[in-house]
Parts: C-alpha cells; sequence; structure tokens
C-alpha cells in the first residue's frame, strides 16, 4: 500500500509543474500591459516604466514564470489589487463556505441516492424502478443553476421560508448559517443524487450479471441477501470513486450556484474578482482549486486501492 | 404428433428455410439503427432535437416577433395570446428570444465540438497508435487540462482572452479535448495488434492512411456517444458562462444570460426565468436521450438480432 502511494505522489509532481504552467501562461495572454492596466490609461510612461521594473515584466517569460512558481511554492501569490490584501490568504478564506455547501451537498445525496438505487436494483422493472429511472433523469439533465433559482422562486419568493440568498458565518452564527445554507444544498444535493443513483443503479446491474452473483443464487441465498450483501458490496467500490471525484469537481463547480445565493465561495470570488479584472486574484484562485481538486483525486485513488486490492498490484 | 411434422416439405418451403439461414449477417450499422427505432426514449431525444435544430434553422420564420425589438409599455407580462411566454424587463417577446437564442446556444455547442472532436480525434490517434514520445507528451498535456474541474479552466480561458461569443466557443472546445482524446487513444491501444491493422501494415499501408482509414472507423460509436454527451455539456457550460456575464454579450439573445435576468424580477413574474431555464433543461435532456440511446445501440452485447 504505502508503495502505491507513493507511486501516485510521484504522478502528481509532474501533473503539478504542468497545472503551473498552465495557470501561468494562460494569464500572461490577456491583452494589454499589466503595469498600464493597474496604474490606468492615463498614467505617465515613467511611473508605466518603473512599474514593469518592479512587476518584472521586463524580463523573458521563462524567467518570469520560475519566479512565479517560486514564489508559489512557498505560498506568495501575489497581492489583491482591490484591498491590497494578499492572494493566499483571500482565496483560503474563501475555502471554508465552499467546502460547506459541498460536504451537506454531497451528503444530502447520498442519503437519496444509496437507499434509491439499491431499491431500484433490487424491484428492477418494478413501477419503483422506473420512477427513480425518470426522476434521475430528470435530475441529471436539469442545469443546477436552473433547479436554484427554481427553489429560489418557491422557497424565498412565494413562501418566503428560507432567505433566497445571503451568508452567515457558521461558527458564530451556525442556526442562521445553516438556513442561508439550505438552498445552495439543495439545489447540490439533489442533482447530485441523480447523478449517483444513475451511477450506483448501473454499476449494481453489471455487478448482478456476473458470474459469483449467479453463484450466490445457485446456492440457495434469498435474492434480497444476495443483492445488499453479495452485489451491492462490490457495486460500491466504483461508486465510491465516483462520488469522491463529484466532491473534487464541486470544488470548483459551485461557481454559478455561490453566484446566485452570494454566497462567499472560491467561485464567488472568482468571480467577483473577474468583474474587478483583478487577474493575481483570479490566477491564485484557479492555482489554488486545481491542487485541491487533484489533492481529493489522489485521495480517492488511494481509498480505492484499499478497497480494492486488484488496482494495487496492476 | 402434430400435422406439421406429417406433411411432406414443400421444396418451396425448404428452399425458403434454406435462404433463411445462409442470409448474410445484417450490418452492424443498420443492426443499430433498427435498435435506435425500438428505443422510445431515443425517439422522443431525437424528435426535440430536430424541433430543436429546426427551431434554430428557421427561427426568422418561426418567431412570432423580432426578438431585439422593444415593447416598453408592455414590459415583464405573464403569458398571454399575443406574448406565448410573456415579456423580457425590456419588452421584449421571451418566446421569440428563446427561439433564437437556440440559434446561440447551438452554434456555440456545434462549434466548440468541432473543436474537441477534431483536436481529441487527432491527438487520440496519434498517441494510440504512434506511442513512444509523442503518446507521452500528448497524455501529459491531457493529464494538466484535466487537472482543472471544467469550468474553472473555461473561466481562466475566458478571462485570459475576454468575454464574448468566440471565445466562449473556443474555451468550451479545449476543455472538451481530453473527452474525445481519451475514449480515441484507449480504442486505437486495444485494436492496434489486430490482424486487420496487422494486414493493413503488411500491405504497405502508411502511418497516416491507417490512423484515418483504418483505426478511425472502428471508433465512430464510442465517439458518436461522446459528441452527443459532450454536445450537451456544451450548452450547459455556454449558458453558465452567459448566466455569469461571460459568454454571449447583449443584445444577441442567449438562454443563460436569460436566466440570469430573469431571475432579477422573480418578484414580478416568474415565467421568464423559468423558461429560460427550461429550453436548456430541453435541449440537455434531449442530447442526453439520444446520447443513452445510441450507447444502448450500438453496444454489440446489447444487439439481439446481430
Amino acid at each position: 500500500m504505502t508503495s502505491y502511494i507513493l507511486r501516485r505522489l510521484a504522478q502528481v509532481v509532474p501533473v503539478l509543474v504542468l497545472v503551473s504552467a498552465v495557470v501561468f501562461f494562460v494569464f500572461r495572454v490577456i491583452p494589454g500591459d499589466q503595469a498600464v492596466v493597474r496604474l490606468g490609461m492615463g498614467a505617465d510612461p515613467q511611473s508605466v516604466r518603473e512599474l514593469r521594473e518592479v512587476l518584472g515584466l521586463n524580463r523573458p517569460l521563462y524567467i518570469q514564470y520560475f519566479d512565479w512558481l517560486a514564489k508559489a511554492v512557498r505560498g506568495d501569490l501575489g497581492v489583491s489589487v482591490v484591498n491590497k490584501q494578499s492572494v493566499t490568504s483571500l482565496v483560503l478564506q474563501t475555502f471554508p463556505a465552499t467546502l460547506e455547501v459541498a460536504v451537506f451537498g454531497v451528503l444530502l445525496a447520498l442519503l437519496i441516492s444509496v437507499p434509491l438505487g439499491i431499491v431500484a436494483a433490487l424491484w428492477r422493472g418494478s413501477w419503483v424502478d422506473h420512477l427513480t429511472r425518470l426522476l434521475a433523469l430528470v435530475g441529471f439533465c436539469m442545469p443546477r443553476y436552473w433547479l436554484a433559482i427554481l427553489l429560489i422562486s418557491v422557497m424565498a419568493v412565494s413562501f418566503g421560508l428560507l432567505p433566497a440568498a445571503g451568508y452567515a458565518d457558521l461558527l458564530t452564527a451556525p442556526g442562521d448559517n445553516l438556513r442561508h445554507a439550505a438552498l445552495p444544498v439543495l439545489s447540490v444535493g439533489l442533482t447530485l443524487a441523480a447523478v449517483q443513483m444513475r451511477f450506483l443503479r448501473s454499476s449494481m446491474l453489471d455487478v448482478v450479471g456476473q458470474d459469483f452473483i449467479r453463484t450466490a443464487h445457485a446456492k440457495g441465498l434469498a435474492h434480497r441477501a444476495v443483492v445488499l450483501r453479495h452485489a451491492l458490496k462490490n457495486a460500491l467500490i466504483p461508486f465510491v470513486t465516483a462520488v469522491g471525484l463529484e466532491f473534487g469537481g464541486l470544488l470548483g463547480g459551485l461557481v454559478v450556484v455561490e453566484q446566485i445565493f452570494a454566497w462567499p465561495g472560491v467561485g464567488w470570488l472568482m468571480i467577483q474578482s473577474i468583474t474587478h479584472r483583478d487577474y493575481d486574484v483570479v490566477q491564485g484562485a484557479v492555482l489554488l482549486v486545481a491542487i485541491g481538486f487533484l489533492a481529493i483525486n489522489l485521495a480517492v485513488d488511494v481509498v480505492y486501492a484499499y478497497l480494492d486490492p486488484r488496482i494495487r498490484y496492476a | 404428433m402434430s400435422a406439421n411434422t406429417l406433411a411432406a416439405p414443400s421444396p418451396q418451403a425448404t428452399f425458403a428455410a434454406s435462404t433463411r439461414t445462409m442470409r448474410a449477417p445484417r450490418s452492424p450499422t443498420v443492426g443499430a439503427l433498427l435498435a435506435l427505432r425500438r428505443d422510445r426514449a431515443a425517439q422522443v431525444g431525437i424528435g426535440l432535437c430536430v424541433l430543436l435544430v429546426g427551431a434554430a434553422l428557421f427561427a426568422p420564420l418561426v418567431a412570432p416577433f423580432d426578438p431585439i425589438v422593444l415593447h416598453i409599455q408592455d414590459r415583464l407580462q405573464n403569458p398571454s395570446l399575443t406574448y406565448l411566454l410573456g415579456t423580457d424587463e425590456l419588452g421584449r417577446d421571451v418566446l421569440s428570444r428563446l427561439i433564437f437564442g437556440a440559434q446561440t446556444s447551438l452554434a456555440v455547442g456545434a462549434i466548440a465540438l468541432a473543436i474537441a472532436a477534431t483536436t481529441g480525434t487527432l491527438l487520440g490517434l496519434l498517441g494510440g497508435y504512434v506511442g513512444g514520445v509523442a503518446d507521452s507528451v500528448i497524455m501529459r498535456v491531457l493529464d494538466g487540462l484535466l487537472a482543472f474541474p471544467s469550468i474553472i479552466l473555461a473561466l481562466a480561458i475566458i478571462t485570459a482572452l475576454g468575454p464574448g461569443i468566440g471565445n466562449a466557443m473556443l474555451a468550451i472546445g479545449i476543455v472538451t479535448i481530453p473527452n474525445f482524446a481519451r475514449i480515441v487513444r484507449a480504442s486505437v491501444l486495444s485494436m492496434k495488434q489486430k490482424e486487420f491493422v496487422e494486414a493493413a501494415r503488411a500491405s504497405g499501408a502508411t502511418a497516416r492512411y491507417i490512423m484515418l482509414r483504418v483505426l478511425l472507423p472502428n471508433c465512430l460509436s464510442p465517439l458518436l456517444v461522446q459528441a452527443s454527451v459532450s454536445f450537451a455539456n456544451a450548452i450547459l457550460t455556454e449558458a453558465a458562462l452567459s448566466f455569469l456575464g461571460l459568454g454571449v454579450q447583449p443584445p444577441t439573445p442567449s438562454w443563460g444570460a436569460m436566466l440570469d435576468t430573469g431571475r432579477k424580477y422573480l418578484d414580478q413574474t416568474g415565467w421568464y426565468s423559468f423558461s429560460a431555464g427550461a429550453a436548456i433543461f430541453l435541449a440537455v435532456l434531449s442530447l442526453n436521450l439520444v446520447g443513452d440511446g445510441l450507447r444502448d445501440a450500438l453496444d454489440p452485447r446489447l444487439q439481439r438480432n446481430a
């Protein structure tokens, strides 16, 4: 197991370097001289030249990259032009809000999808199966941002049950925080549940077609025991991976939901910074989201290898 | 004993029976088309797609109003006989804007798909067939693209290039490349050592000929399925980018931008944002139904009459 983890860690390093290069060079494409952008159009050439010197913009691009990378490794991703705060701390401050919605959203989705997925596979072809498949299809195709707006229009505008937008600190005002988190979590959880349900049902049906299930039936086990003890266990292995990857995807996938609910997570920060042309913050947020995404994918791989020894020795 | 077995079979019947057993196996394409015809869900999907493409192609003929003409006195109306889906905040007809919005969505989806499918397929063919250093380089680049949640990478590209419909197409296209490259590479790797590729090589075919004429046609089924799913995702991403104000710019009608504006007037009319969201939903639903149907129809394991 240790050697597997070490091998996977070694594979992550080149990807990280690549990610940093993508992030750096994509943001160098931004048209216009960054020194002029920062000082405004009417800035005098002398101060533009000085700022270019300070920012290192007059040096070769690859030197700028290594310079930026060396700083990034030490956690220095620059300073926000809007509020002069360090980019790293600005982005890290918004992570808990995103994580909260992601964690609760995934939990809610699991509460819905696992029982329904099992029921659908147990009574395959019954009306329960058809109904869950229909719901899953609708949820799967429903844009998450549309569901969010529908929820606001029903729960907040029509009935006034829950706040339409806003945020309260989880530690100092937990009740208020949860009330504000309810709609974002619902819109993430319900759409995710549909994806998970489809996945669980199809991986259950894959497993049910295999020889060892026939053996279990042949030795006289009840259908329920075969499904719950033999099929489910094996179907859960790919399912855990899929859920883990979805969770990683949510780190960035919440951009629009956060924007709709004015929920101050990473995605919200990115959009705010794009609007204010605060490019260092966007760049830092993209980099940190990618690193978080990679870390979660790595953790998922390790869990997968733990659950399924065939992976470790492949 | 039944009467059937007692009666001697007529010569015609024997001949008919023997031709029935000797009939050439049905081609996989025909089998797939027949399977698709039996799949009711896929037919609903195809029907919706035809409707959508029709609306986009004939938008000026179908739309009851000009999508950018203002009727300020009629702003934010609920559906009526004049305005079937109501009006927006400037009194423009929502239905007409949705119909013209279909043009935008389909155009962005189709061009993004073309960028992703051609680049991805070529990279997959090259990596899978040539192997070695080329494959390693291609795979690392794909790893680099896949290391981002796709909407984040699209946002980064849009930030760098600036908002707009062309840049949205490019961003969505780039983000979708790995989906195609990986599928093609995987099928090329599984076919590379097969006899028919061996035979092509032995008969002196060039690498280019083998990749494009021998391997590519055999990757088409997974590519087709991927294309329908990626098209749906492209429409979703375009709507999200326009929703955030980074995609299609006003006054061009776009479903995502309409959804965003509509939500600001939820307390006055819910229809505006509802119908924009429903349009996105139906487009995504139809493409996914077609994708699911194609997947089942093209899967040889599921073909009953192959």
